[in-house]
């Protein structure tokens, strides 16, 4: 049984994000009609959780996010960032943000960057070249620190975005489209990264089209549609079809599965029934991963 | 909604800035302008006079660039005798930087001497076309001095450029208007001892160019001879020797030949040059006579004098004998 | 899943903060640099030299040619350095804001605890460091070119004059005039007027910014603003002495009280009197001072009363 998005918890002080009937309506200058980008939508992230926030384009992700960062004000409803109102400053202190295709200033380098972004989160000199250098080796730009951004390919930049985005240790890191433009190599060490920082608590609120890795990473999910949410709930809530059991036995040869076979057969008046027995596949991205690992080697 | 909210709140913001700085900018303005710091404003004929120029010209210090670069292209129109274009462009560069006397000075002059001089010597041209563009043209010059003076009341220069218009023997010469104008240039507050001795110096050439006005002449050269040392110069010694000579002049005490000069050197010398130019000044009272007494008593070489005896002949001396 | 205390005690974010100021004005001022802005400084240097070496001849007769190559020389700066100043404050303002927006850099920037006056300010102050310093060379090779030019010109006529006999005291005179038109105080008063006038504009064309979402409109606008600054003062005095002859008109009296809505740019621009040689008086210097941080004071709270609650 999927969360109704409506039987949220009551007890705000202990959510990472709160997001409470969050309206928001743009005027068309021209046509002078009111468009509802976000209608009436509330979420909330545990400390800690991964929150994947999906849907088409259009659909009202950004403008959440953007909601959440302060970058738009809600027409009504509010949103909270560790208890504190997201219009606040004092409320990025805590926030890694990755905007979708992140752009940075080409005349700098990496490092540059990442001290840009350090200073202005007040980090230390001596402090921050530890942490700058710390950061290049987690997002594998050590070799490229002192390229200058325009040089910077799409995936590197990404990664670059990423990495400005934990230059603070934010306890909230939000993603818009982390691995959007991203071969599968990198795809995969976001996706681990996301692992790591889930594993030192902190909590990730992202948005991706690729439901895969949504589905690899994601603790809850929300699908918003024309501005509202529409489900939300654990993967395996949202995902799993109930009145099906998926079992996968390795090395079984045939005399096994015409057993389990006959004990389905034997069960059918329970509404039991055999769907289909293949063998599992394998995905066209691990293939891809293997074949580029052994060509390294 | 808000949209004009917003706009409203910053439009009044400005409005309220603008109305409470006002007066204390509008003291600002007089005291620049009163410095000269900030050049005079442009009325709206001197707008459209200039047309783009007076809007890049607003910018500060564009004004003396653009009046300078047009002023080093005057130089082309001079060299063409295009006396039209450079009046026109002179008229654009004073509106432009008006406190600079070189743009006043070379504006007059371009149309007082070098265009008067052209169309006096123009053969295309009538005789009274050619008397009467002359005419024209130094008019032309004096009215840009004027205007210049207008602006610039405080600068004597340009009542000094005036004056030496006035008094300029080839150009229809005002010698009243001049010495007026000298005069006011004595009033400066400040003028340096230097430019006040030259300014009385050119006072009393001028008074020698008025025939009526020999006894003043002769009095004020006294009067600066006596002031101090450094008038004691050609102009007022020859003034002094001149106008004690004068058969009108009341003269109190005459001075002697070495109270004047200095020495009987000195004075055979001066009056000597004084008698070469004898013409372009009053008459020469008492010179000639002064000049050979002096040569007589120098014992100048005949062949060296400048009225040379004659040798006494054989013939008159005999005639002279038989008459007794 | 590690739990998480979700009452963290969230970094308190000052208002202001001059340290996030300086490291977005560093920022910017870099960014600027690594344009190549700076080249501007050689085809500086080849202007002046070049103005150097004309020489005005003494046709009249008078004693002004010297002192006009020495105008020209002063004048001629002061232009390059208020071209110079001008498109810098226009273009690099205008560009910033609406180029951060474009590129969403901006974005990661208002993510970080950054407030938007600091970001405002940061920027602004990153383009006028970079005209300071700009003008802080310039202001050097001029006073450089024009000390040069004026003691080869005091050496050479000191000769003339003593060999024509004219007395000392009024040698002095003439030395006295030309040295007023040298390297004195004016000069960097000038370049200090230029830089305020910089300012101002920077300052309107970040208010334009904040609420413009094109950086042509903005350029465009700034400079119609410009202009109408720098005749305000003009059209004022043609108004009041229309109105004291008895000649007024409802729509133009109508449009001057409007003008108040302008700043009157005419206080900034005492270069004219410098090149002509006059003295700035220090009690004047600081009246142009007051009046240019005031209107840049006023623009940058407007700039930050449109930006706060922009969205993007």
């Amino acid at each position: 049984m999927s969360d109704n998005p409506k039987n949220k918890s009551t007890n705000t002080t202990h959510y990472a994000v709160e997001i409470n009937n969050l309206v928001k309506t743009y005027s068309s200058s021209f046509k002078r009609k009111k468009f509802k980008a976000v209608d009436n939508v509330s979420l909330n992230i545990s400390p800690g959780e991964v929150y994947g926030l999906i849907g088409p384009n259009g659909s009202g992700k950004s403008t959440t996010m953007k909601a959440l960062l302060g970058l738009i004000s809600p027409t009504s409803g509010h949103c909270k960032i560790f208890g504190c109102d997201s219009k606040r400053i004092d409320a990025r202190s805590e926030i890694g943000f990755l905007p979708e295709n992140p752009y940075f200033y080409k005349h700098q380098t990496a490092a540059e960057t990442l001290k840009f972004y350090g200073k202005l989160c007040g980090i230390k000199s001596k402090a921050l070249n530890e942490r700058v250098d710390e950061l290049l080796e987690l997002v594998s730009l050590n070799h490229a620190r002192n390229r200058r951004l325009a040089g910077y390919s799409k995936g590197m930049l990404q990664r670059v975005g990423l990495a400005q985005a934990l230059i603070q240790n934010p306890q909230l890191v939000i993603l818009d489209e982390p691995t959007a433009g991203v071969d599968p190599i990198g795809s995969r060490e976001i996706r681990d990264l996301i692992f790591k920082l889930k594993e030192d608590g902190v909590t990730i609120f992202l948005c991706s089209h690729l439901l895969e890795q949504v589905q690899e990473v994601c603790d809850r999910v929300g699908i918003i549609f024309e501005g509202t949410l529409v489900n939300e709930g654990t993967l395996e809530q949202l995902t799993a079809i109930q009145n099906q059991q998926e079992i996968i036995i390795e090395n079984a040869d045939q005399g096994l599965l015409e057993s389990i076979s006959e004990i389905i057969q034997k069960h059918s008046s329970s509404g039991a029934k055999l769907i289909s027995s293949n063998k599992p596949k394998s995905s066209l991205e691990t293939l891809f991963i293997n074949t580029a690992k052994s060509r390294q080697k | 909604m808000k949209t004009l909210i917003n706009s409203i709140l910053v439009i009044a913001t400005l409005a309220i800035t603008g109305w409470l700085k006002m007066p204390f900018e509008q003291k600002l303005a007089e005291q620049m302008h009163e410095l000269k710091l900030v050049p005079p404003r442009l009325t709206l004929e001197e707008r459209s006079k200039l047309k783009q120029k007076a809007f890049i010209a607003t910018y500060g210090s564009l004004r003396p660039t653009i009046a300078a670069f047009s002023s080093v292209q005057t130089t082309q129109y001079h060299s063409k005798q295009e006396w039209d274009k450079i009046e026109n462009a002179f008229s654009e560069i004073v509106l432009l930087d008006p406190y600079n006397l070189y743009y006043w000075e070379t504006a007059s002059w371009h149309m007082a001497a070098n265009a008067a001089a052209n169309k006096k010597q123009d053969l295309s041209l009538t005789e009274v076309a050619r008397k009467r563009e002359f005419k024209k043209y130094i008019q032309k010059g004096k009215d840009i001095i004027e205007k210049g003076i207008k602006i610039n009341p405080d600068n004597w220069k340009l009542l000094n450029l005036k004056a030496r218009l006035l008094s300029n023997r080839y150009r229809n010469p005002n010698y009243h208007a001049a010495i007026k104008t000298y005069r006011e240039i004595l009033k400066t507050p400040n003028l340096s001892f230097h430019n006040t001795k030259n300014t009385e110096f050119v006072i009393q050439q001028c008074l020698l160019q008025i025939p009526e006005k020999h006894q003043e002449a002769y009095d004020n050269a006294l009067r600066l001879f006596h002031s101090a040392p450094q008038y004691r110069k050609p102009t007022t010694q020859n003034a002094i020797f001149v106008g004690q000579n004068h058969p009108l002049n009341k003269v109190a005490k005459k001075m002697s030949i070495n109270e004047i000069y200095g020495s009987p050197h000195d004075a055979y010398r001066i009056l000597n040059i004084k008698w070469q130019n004898r013409k372009l000044g009053p008459p020469p009272y008492g010179i000639e006579k002064t000049i050979r007494l002096l040569e007589n008593e120098l014992k100048i070489p005949n062949n060296k004098r400048v009225f040379p005896t004659k040798p006494l002949s054989i013939k008159s001396t005999t005639t002279h004998i038989i008459a007794k | 899943m590690a739990t998480h205390n979700a009452q963290l005690e969230l970094k308190k974010t000052s208002f202001i903060s001059l340290n996030r100021i300086a490291v977005i004005a560093g920022h910017t001022f870099t960014q600027l640099v690594r344009m190549k802005v700076f080249y501007f400084l050689v085809a500086f240097v080849i202007l002046i030299w070049a103005t150097k070496q004309i020489i005005f001849p003494n046709e009249t007769g008078g004693s002004g040619s010297p002192e006009q190559e020495l105008r020209l020389l002063k004048s001629t700066g002061f232009a390059a350095m208020n071209i110079f100043s001008l498109l810098l404050a226009l273009a690099s303002t205008a560009l910033l804001i609406p180029k951060d927006i474009e590129d969403r850099t901006l974005y990661t920037i208002l993510c970080k605890p950054v407030p938007r006056l600091d970001y405002l300010l940061g920027k602004l102050a990153g383009v006028l460091l970079l005209i300071l310093v700009s003008l802080f060379v310039m202001d050097l090779i001029l006073s450089l070119f024009l000390h040069q030019k004026l003691s080869g010109m005091i050496a050479i006529h000191t000769e003339q004059l003593a060999a024509r006999g004219i007395p000392k005291e009024a040698i002095q005179e003439y030395l006295a005039r030309y040295e007023a038109h040298g390297v004195t105080a004016n000069i960097h008063y000038a370049t200090l007027t230029i830089f305020l006038k910089a300012m101002v504009i920077a300052s309107i064309a970040l208010l334009i910014s904040t609420f413009s979402s094109s950086t042509l409109f903005t350029i465009i606008a700034t400079l119609v603003i410009l202009i109408i600054g720098l005749i305000v003062a003009d059209a004022r005095e043609y108004v009041i002495n229309m109105a004291a002859i008895g000649q007024e008109s409802k729509l133009v009296s109508t449009a001057l009280a409007i003008s108040i809505l302008f700043p009157d740019l005419q206080f900034l621009s005492i270069e004219d009197g410098v090149i002509d040689g006059r003295t700035v008086p220090f009690s004047i210097m600081r009246q142009i001072l007051i009046i240019a941080l005031l209107y840049v004071a006023t623009y940058v709270v407007l700039s930050w009363f449109a930006f706060r609650k922009k969205e993007f």
